[in-house]
């Protein structure tokens, strides 16, 4: 696959496997058909600086972008061409993104330790979280594969958001955390 | 997805990993920020403790990679460890994945051209998958990426000590040429 030519930050499969999406300092989005391991289309253009994320919306019809101009941005997956202008303009860096298994929200993380959520229809902010002292880069974040709840690492600490009930948790204390994924429940 | 076109039947029958695509990289340039006025929102509710409570009834396992290296299995539940992945000599960990069955982990070391492959019930390292030129950042599983051969145990005569079987996978290999 020819490739960004320069850092790519993320890949991820579309919902039915069919696609890659990849994200690059290149500051685009591009798309891949998996079979043949060619573009699909041309590259999503509209972030300034680097797309440092990029996520599926669950049924493969758009995706959502972030990067370090502080915008999250929603894509016509098929059409190839933006939904709009972009969500939000932060004072830090976005750095990753993630759509709840569900559809109906966006979640990023920021430079800044502050995890973001929008609802994915209105495009409207509805939740922010913000530890108090000195905050580090949120450096992962994930959704549980069902129900809403998102988890996400920030100053060695796994912490974690139930979007029902609106608790807020630290899930693990863990020195030094920096990745994170979360299995299927176990049966 | 299930019709990637194949040189060989061989590959069509599709190993689990034979679907882990990965991408190197390797350091470059500056950086672009906006400043904008923050999304004024009220802050979330956040607890008074930072005790581990249960916050996914679900169930599942949370695996956690951590800046020396180990990967951290953790239930999602309880909070309580389900053990340890050590790769020995590694850096930071940089990102992880889980299969879709949930069964094999994927994780990736900061500055290193390999990802690994972990069999999570017995800590097992399955497979170091090499080829990337430069560092590799992220890695991510096909949805549609068939599971590997389930893990089977076998008691020891001897000892009476339930051991993990050996496995008849296949090694993944990667898709096409590159």
């Amino acid at each position: 696959m020819q490739a960004h030519r320069v850092v790519v930050t993320q890949v991820v499969f579309s919902p039915d496997g069919s696609r890659l999406a990849t994200s690059g300092w290149d500051g685009m989005v591009r798309l891949w058909d998996v079979g043949t391991g060619r573009a699909n289309g041309e590259g999503l253009i509209g972030h300034h600086g680097a797309v440092t994320g990029v996520g599926w919306s669950p049924d493969g019809s758009r995706l959502a972008s972030v990067g370090w101009d502080g915008t999250l941005r929603l894509w016509d997956a098929a059409a190839h061409r933006a939904l709009g202008g972009p969500i939000d303009i932060h004072r830090h860096l976005l750095l990753m993104v993630a759509w709840s298994p569900d559809g109906r929200s966006l979640a990023a993380g920021d430079s800044g330790g502050q995890v973001w959520v929008w609802n994915a229809g209105t495009r409207r902010a509805v939740a922010r979280f913000a530890d108090e002292g000195p905050s580090h880069s949120v450096e992962a974040l994930a959704w549980a594969p069902a129900g809403g709840q998102l988890l996400w690492v920030e100053s060695g600490t796994v912490q974690g958001w139930d979007r029902t009930t609106g608790a807020r948790a630290a899930v693990a204390a863990r020195s030094g955390a920096g990745a994170l994924a979360r299995s299927i429940p176990a049966r | 997805m299930g019709s990637v076109p194949t040189s060989d039947s061989d590959r069509s029958r599709g190993h689990a990993s034979t679907w882990l695509i990965l991408f190197a990289v390797f350091v470059s340039v500056g950086l672009a920020v906006a400043a904008m006025a923050t999304h004024p929102l009220p802050p979330a509710r956040t607890t008074s403790d930072g005790r581990v409570r249960p916050l996914v009834p679900a169930g599942g396992t949370l695996a956690i990679g951590d800046d020396v290296g180990t990967v951290h299995l953790v239930d999602a539940v309880t909070g309580t460890s389900r053990g340890e992945l050590l790769p020995g000599r590694a850096g930071r960990v940089r990102a992880v994945a889980f299969s879709p069955d949930g069964a094999t982990l994927a994780s990736v070391a900061e500055v290193d051209t390999t990802v690994r492959l972990w069999d999570v019930v017995t800590g097992a390292l399955r497979q170091t998958l090499v080829g990337h030129a430069s560092a590799v950042v992220t890695v991510a599983w096909a949805p549609t990426a068939p599971a590997w051969p389930p893990a089977t145990r076998t008691v020891s005569s001897a000892s009476g000590i339930p051991s993990p079987a050996a496995r008849s996978a296949p090694p993944c290999r990667p898709i096409g040429s590159s």
